[in-house]
């Protein structure tokens, strides 16, 4: 190896397998640094890259500071921004008397969405994960409300919920059950927008639970019916740890989507009745496009983001320990 | 040349995105006026581009346009255009919102154009230019007001045995009408009272009431005060007797008070203004008609003053093209323009009694004029207040409770004024 040209690299190649030499690569002269940066290559490099690098800088990266920055601020879109430390911070966690009852409020959103979605989910992943000819439309059908536009769920769901003439209701009937007010009563309008966010998102979660069932090796369930295994026993002992890596995942997004709800409170109950749905980003907007609290606004964006950050990593931490990624 | 091919392409790219990304948003055309008004009410957009075609045509010099904003969240998207830098040069807006636009500077102060063309504000209502000056400054103009009175069903006070409601009736008069003419149950239910609890026929029935929702100074909530209290009880007491469907019938699809009220299920209606009467002249087969809200126990009437107004922003390019304008749609000739789709009254009253306004079906058969008129001596300015919405809600969520017979008056009344005092405190640091 020391006999060869300081600029060329010996590699033996299948010297395993015997027989084949070791050949040596010449490798090209190191480029300058004008080169490296200035060459034809890499400037159209650049400028391809360009479109994508704005628009990250500026409408990504750039507003996030720029939010981080207004949280320290008081402002009301008019008159000049004024700094005020951490007031809005303290106002938001010890003064205001709306933000733990919305911030409460949100969580139980949560707590009704997210087992009612992910096993939801699962078992429609579960149902469609056969080989029947027509699968791909069924699959496709469920998956049509992600693509569909908010305001089109709202509306169909409105009149599905609607007390008088609702559908729903209308089933309801035939069992003897009177008209319930699904989005007017303070108590039920939760659960209901809950409903049809769970509803929203399944074929999303579905299409996730797919592919992680579609990763799972055949020859396991093979060798767990050769054990005998039944049914619910190949899916206890093979699909449900092996899918634990895609449930976690699903959750994850699914707890982060959650706390950020805020198209179909908007659509469906803007926030009534007596405030039973103003979840947090309702409110959030509120304070900044009904009372131009921008600054404020800005302080409930960060902490929302810190909420999602650090239930995020109690999940890696706590959950992510006991999930098997590889067989083994 | 390969490489000088692919630059050039990366460079088209690039510029490609960078004009895509501009938005599209345009500056205003030197001479061109920008009006922005809500989607809601299609007879005014329809006048305000007739208004636009005819001001152009006496001043070929100056480009109207006519911009329509969806009304959900009209507000909120007048205020961030104008913060945004984008700003209309005339915009239509509420009663409610002009302490917001006083503070926030939005709107020009019409005095100094007032001032310098000696233009007669003496030919309006001077309610309605009281209403729309807070802190010595006229915020904007309008063609029309409206404010607060009752509808009520002749056919059923006929059927009831009651005389029809006069000025001088009273809250006892209305209670004891309601009782009469209640009848029925479950979805067949005719109610002797429909009785909103938004914030207009709330603040009219607390003032008539001898009490107030806030102290003159704006300053502190006086909801909880022996008189407003009384004043929340006889609603919830009206309701409590089963005369008037509690909120929850109200939330029910189909259940709004006017679709009852349309459906010939209710003796009398309060929380609304004239612009009921144009959808309710479409209804067949009921008989209806309009009297001035109840004076109160001890006091008169409260109405409360619904004024829709169109103002000058002060980011406005042209502002002296924007002042003509405004002031020919509250021209004689503007406002005679607008008879057809006028919900209101005319603000002017040498044109409050033209034929066109008085003539028409509303009037001749449902007295849709002189009880507003005879309200005007007892109208009530919206509250003066910035964050209006703000305490407008929290009221809202704080009374619903006692509404549904959750929660009683008086402790009711206490908590609400408790966050809403917070909440005034708030406005003037």
């Amino acid at each position: 190896m020391s006999d060869q040209a300081p600029d060329a690299i010996a590699r033996p190649l299948g010297d395993q397998t015997g027989g084949l030499p070791a050949v040596a690569i010449p490798v090209p002269p190191r480029p300058s640094l004008r080169e490296r940066w200035l060459s034809r290559d890499t400037l159209a490099a650049y400028l391809f890259l360009a479109p994508a690098l704005v628009h990250f800088l500026v409408f990504f990266l750039g507003l996030v500071v720029i939010s981080l920055g207004l949280s320290f601020m008081s402002w009301d879109l008019f008159s000049p921004a004024k700094f005020v430390g951490l007031a809005n911070y303290k106002r938001l966690l010890f003064e205001d008397p709306d933000f733990w009852p919305t911030f409460w409020r949100t969580t139980y959103y949560v707590v009704l969405v997210i087992p009612t979605a992910v096993a939801a989910e699962l078992l429609l992943a579960l149902a469609v994960n056969t080989r029947l000819r027509a699968i791909k439309f069924f699959r496709a059908t469920y998956f049509i409300p992600v693509v569909a536009s908010a305001v089109a769920v709202a509306l169909v769901w409105g009149w599905i919920l609607n007390t008088q003439s609702g559908i729903l209701n209308w089933f309801l009937g035939f069992f003897g059950i009177g008209s319930i007010d699904w989005l007017g009563s303070p108590r039920l309008a939760m659960p209901s927008v809950a409903l049809v966010q769970v509803w929203r998102g399944l074929g999303e979660g579905m299409i996730i639970f797919l592919a992680g069932l579609q990763a799972i090796p055949q020859h396991l369930y093979e060798a767990a019916e050769l054990d005998g295994a039944g049914r619910w026993a190949k899916f206890r002992s093979v699909t449900w740890p092996l899918l634990a890596p895609t449930t976690f995942f699903v959750t994850v997004l699914e707890v982060i989507g959650s706390f950020q709800v805020f198209d179909m409170i908007y659509l469906l109950t803007r926030g009534g009745p007596a405030q039973a749905t103003t979840v947090y980003n309702y409110e959030l907007y509120q304070q900044a496009f009904r009372d131009f609290r921008m600054g404020y606004a800005a302080a409930m964006t960060w902490l929302l983001f810190v909420v999602i950050g650090v239930l995020t990593l109690i999940q890696f931490r706590v959950i992510n320990r006991r999930v098997q990624y590889e067989l083994g | 040349m390969s490489g000088v091919r692919t630059v050039a392409a990366a460079i088209a790219i690039t510029m490609l995105v960078a004009v895509g990304c501009s938005g599209g948003g345009t500056e205003n055309a030197p001479g061109t006026i920008v009006v922005m008004l809500p989607s809601d009410n299609p007879g005014d957009i329809q006048l305000r581009r007739a208004q636009a075609e005819a001001f152009m045509k006496s001043h070929p010099k100056i480009k109207v346009q006519v911009q329509v904003i969806p009304s959900e969240g009209y507000n909120e998207r007048v205020f961030t255009s104008i913060g945004g830098g984008n700003a209309p040069d005339i915009f239509n807006s509420g009663d409610v919102v002009i302490p917001s636009i006083v503070q926030r500077h939005v709107a020009l102060d019409l005095n100094q154009f007032v001032k310098r063309d000696n233009y007669d504000l003496g030919q309006f209502y001077p309610q309605v230019i009281q209403g729309l000056t807070l802190d010595n400054q006229l915020v904007g103009l309008t063609d029309n007001w409206d404010t607060q009175v009752m509808y009520y069903n002749r056919d059923l006070f006929q059927k009831a045995g009651v005389p029809e409601p006069t000025a001088d009736w009273t809250w006892d008069d209305v209670v004891s009408a309601a009782q009469k003419i209640t009848s029925g149950s479950g979805g067949s239910k005719t109610w002797g009272l429909l009785y909103e609890t938004w914030f207009a026929p709330l603040d009219d029935q607390v003032y008539s009431f001898g009490g107030q929702v806030f102290s003159d100074d704006g300053k502190q909530c006086l909801l909880d005060e022996p008189q407003s209290v009384a004043a929340l009880q006889s609603i919830v007491d009206v309701m409590k007797a089963g005369y008037a469907p509690q909120p929850q019938v109200f939330e029910q699809e189909g259940q709004d008070p006017f679709s009852i009220f349309a459906a010939g299920h209710a003796g009398m209606w309060i929380g609304s203004g004239r612009w009921s009467a144009f959808d309710l002249q479409g209804v067949k087969d009921l008989d209806w008609a309009i009297a001035p809200r109840p004076n109160g126990p001890d006091s008169p009437r409260s109405n409360f003053f619904h004024l829709a107004m169109y103002a000058i922003t002060s980011a406005s390019n042209d502002k002296n093209n924007a002042w003509e304008f405004l002031k020919y749609m509250v021209s004689p000739e503007g406002i005679t323009q607008a008879f057809e789709s006028m919900q209101g009254i005319p603000s002017r009253p040498a044109l409050a009694e033209d034929p066109k306004i008085t003539n028409t079906d509303i009037v001749q058969q449902h007295d849709a004029f002189q009880p507003f008129v005879e309200s005007l001596p007892t109208v009530r300015a919206a509250p003066f207040l910035s964050n209006f919405f703000e305490v407008d809600d929290a009221i809202g969520n704080g009374l619903d409770p006692m509404w549904r017979g959750e929660a009683d008056v008086q402790s009711t009344a206490t908590k609400v004024c408790q966050r809403v005092d917070e909440l005034l405190s708030e406005q003037q640091s």
